[in-house]
């Protein structure tokens, strides 16, 4: 009986396990669904195109003052679901992506490097990586600034001001708004990172100025009904709800899951190893070049004792070594092809592909304001690029020749960063003397090589054209028709080449010596020796040294390749495009303008 | 007989646990496919455009409006109020540059509108371009509007504003 009870019982903690597992599981299934279909409607980009198009419209038809706040819905993963806005006063119109114009390159970048396979994963991680911090960061300290400003501007705040917030916690927004501000923004501005207090500085630097805005607000507001007044000054003095319930919802959902520390050494660790692998393909290729070559050319010269002796067997060895040899080499372009020019190859469509993708994604949608004048609240920044080496951890051997630093530069990262300086447009005024968002330098730049080359005749100009089958079947006609180890030579300075142009140029011998002195100290070695043939005769080859000469001192680098290979440069337009980069609140007004006497319209990123 | 319980539940909890897991796995397959999909959409934006449209002409004065400004003092203070007469236009500004500058970027096809001037008999004489603006046949129209509205500069200062929207 005693046995039987316990069974029972354990059965029943079965029993109850499963119904909880099942409630559990339809509660997941439910809530799954219901964010999903929740995301893909509110994060349409063409949905948040038509609606920020149609507040444009309203707005500047409005008779009045009119102030109308787009909050940005939050993903799945907790992110803004648009990472990209931009206006484009001059054509009227708005686009939407929902990636940050830096993860959209980001993206193309990785498609280059080969991580196809992992997409989704990669994908993920790289949201984390590159958008946490940044989004949670501005999110956070652009609130935090919200309260500064009640430091920031005490001394000069009409105490009215005061008052009427004191009035309004309990209407509006209940006791929680006034409890403690003044700590909260000495603790978010001790807290804040250098990039934060940046924005709290910036904050206060305009809190005079608010702080008179707002006080005359508040004045005017006293003209009218009780009830109206409140509610003005309500939305003059703070930001909707909706915008705090938007910045506390990411910070949770980050801060939550945890991920965006270990989320960013993921991808950095993912980035470096597709950095080694690409690293040992390029070396492999280049050394197979060399070792073929060699062996070609020793085959050249017993062909040629061969074919010097005129006697039958001489003579059917000579053909019989021209034949095995040409063999040779035709076998040697099938494995150079599979192996170094097919991934190349690859990469172009890759990025291609990408940046294709990434293409489709935006949402466009006109917006008809007439002739009311547009102003942005925060100016975007000038753009730059720049390229980060990639950090190879090869070993002592190569690091105390400098080698290390040459290949590491070789797998460098093409990045875009702001210059601090004011970015204007066409059709839209500037309102602050600082400025916030840059755009991505390769959406809309193609750089040197895009500049050069006339795209209009895009089959011969085409990076597949010029980086593949050009140098492939050149190569293997000098191959076949000339002299095989000419053939194999052509490859081999041709990928040396390939990988040259690629290759930051900041460590070279052209305009970094002094930074890589030893690694450069030693390819000028290796070039000597093979125009000398000092010490040793063998290493002589004319070919080699043009190789090595091609992948130091091509005047190339990946800033000038990136746009130029994967048509990146077509996605925005710089000149015309006003951007914002991750808003969660927009807000697009219609003011009085004193200066010019007329209504304008203001687009602001509000947070 | 306890070893066979024992061993019954034990596989009850490896179903159980592999169920979880299939469930799981079947939900975020879903939902990555779901998050790839696209959305069948088709947006009704006329009434929007109707009242835009409509606001624009007979209540902004950055196109045809009347603004007026009043200085309220407040001490030693004063404050610049400004506010549009609402349904008054200038009858000097219904002209092609600015109608066609404020009504740019929308579809000619879909939209008409006229502007006349009332005379004291009732008779409309119709302001600007002698077509009206934009191409749409309003006898197709739907959402139609017909407005009284004042017209400074003009000797009875009233004349009809006529809108329809496709």
């Amino acid at each position: 009986m005693k046995l039987n009870k316990r069974g029972q019982g354990t059965n029943l903690v079965l029993i109850v396990g499963v119904i909880l597992a099942t409630a559990i599981s339809v509660f997941a299934v439910y809530t799954t669904f219901d964010d999903v279909v929740q995301n893909m409607v509110t994060g349409d980009p063409e949905l948040a195109a038509r609606e920020l198009a149609s507040y444009m419209d309203i707005a500047s038809s409005s008779p009045n003052e009119i102030t109308i706040y787009s909050s940005t819905p939050i993903t799945v993963a907790g992110f803004p679901a648009y990472g990209t806005v931009l206006f484009n006063a001059e054509d009227r119109e708005i686009r939407v992506h929902p990636y940050p114009q830096d993860l959209m390159q980001a993206q193309i970048l990785k498609s280059m490097y080969g991580e196809i396979s992992a997409e989704e994963a990669y994908s993920v991680m790289a949201l984390y990586g590159y958008r946490s911090s940044n989004v949670v960061l501005r999110a956070q300290s652009r609130l935090a600034g919200s309260i500064a400003q009640d430091l920031g501007a005490r001394a000069a705040r009409d105490q009215a001001l005061r008052d009427v917030q004191e009035a309004l916690s309990d209407d509006f927004f209940g006791n929680l708004d006034m409890i403690g501000r003044d700590a909260i923004s000495d603790a978010a501005y001790d807290l804040s990172p250098t990039n934060a207090k940046k924005y709290l500085d910036l904050e206060e630097k305009y809190a005079n100025k608010l702080a008179k805005k707002q006080a005359k607000a508040i004045r005017a507001a006293r003209a009218g009904s009780r009830l109206s007044k409140l509610k003005r000054a309500a939305a003059w003095v703070w930001p909707p709800s909706l915008a705090r319930k938007a910045v506390t919802g990411t910070s949770w959902v980050s801060s939550k899951i945890g991920l965006t520390k270990y989320a960013s050494g993921v991808v950095r660790k993912l980035e470096s190893k597709a950095a080694r692998r690409a690293a040992v393909k390029a070396e492999k290729a280049v050394a197979r070049g060399a070792s073929v070559t060699i062996m070609l050319d020793i085959g050249e010269t017993a062909e040629d004792v061969a074919c010097a002796i005129p006697t039958p067997p001489s003579q059917v060895v000579c053909k019989a070594s021209s034949v095995i040899r040409r063999g040779i080499f035709m076998v040697f372009m099938l494995a150079e092809g599979a192996w170094t020019f097919w991934p190349i190859h690859h990469s172009i469509t890759n990025a291609r592909d990408a940046t294709e993708q990434i293409d489709d994604k935006f949402g466009t949608f006109e917006f008809h304001t007439g002739n009311i004048p547009i102003q942005a609240e925060l100016p975007n920044c000038e753009s730059e690029p720049y390229a980060v080496n990639m950090d190879l951890p090869m070993g002592e051997a190569l690091e105390a020749i400098g080698l290390q630093d040459i290949l590491s530069a070789q797998m460098n990262m093409p990045m875009s960063e702001s210059t601090e300086e004011i970015k204007t447009y066409s059709g839209i005024k500037n309102r602050q003397n600082e400025c916030f968002d840059s755009h991505n330098w390769y959406l809309d730049d193609g750089g040197l090589i895009t500049d050069i080359l006339f795209l209009d005749n895009y089959a011969i100009t085409h990076p597949w054209t010029l980086g593949v089958a050009a140098p492939f079947a050149a190569c293997t006609g000098i191959g076949i028709v000339k002299e095989p180890s000419s053939g194999s030579s052509c490859i081999m300075m041709m990928e040396a080449s390939l990988l040259g142009a690629w290759s930051n140029q900041e460590n070279s011998w052209t305009t970094g010596w002094k930074e890589n002195w030893k690694g450069n100290t030693f390819m000028l070695a290796i070039t000597a020796a093979m125009v000398t043939g000092k010490p040793i005769k063998f290493f002589k080859s004319k070919e080699g040294a043009i190789a090595l000469g091609l992948y130091n001192l091509l005047p190339m680098d990946s800033v000038n390749l990136f746009s130029y290979i994967s048509g990146a440069d077509e996605l925005i337009d710089a000149d015309k495009e006003y951007y914002m980069e991750d808003p969660l609140v927009i807000s697009i007004s219609k003011e009085y303008d004193e200066s010019s006497d007329e209504y304008v319209l203001v687009v602001d990123k509000a947070i | 007989m306890k070893s066979k319980r024992g061993t019954g539940q034990a596989e009850m909890i490896l179903y159980l646990f592999f169920a979880v897991i299939f469930i799981m796995v079947g939900i975020l397959s879903v939902k990555a496919y779901l998050l790839n999909a696209e959305l069948d959409k088709e947006l009704h934006l006329s009434n929007l455009d109707f009242g835009i449209i409509g606001n624009r002409m007979i209540a902004s004065d950055n196109c045809l409006s009347a603004r007026q400004t009043i200085t309220l003092t407040d001490g030693e203070d004063s404050y610049n109020v400004n506010f549009v007469e609402t349904g008054t236009l200038i009858k000097n500004r219904i002209t092609d540059p600015i109608i066609n500058e404020c009504l740019r970027g929308f579809d000619k096809e879909k939209y008409h509108l006229t502007f006349s001037e009332l005379s004291e008999d009732g008779t409309r004489t119709v302001l600007g371009n002698e077509e009206g603006y934009g191409s749409l046949d309003c006898k197709k129209s739907n959402r139609k509007g017909e407005f009284l509205i004042g017209l400074k500069g003009s000797s009875t200062r009233l004349g009809v504003f006529e809108i329809c929207i496709d």
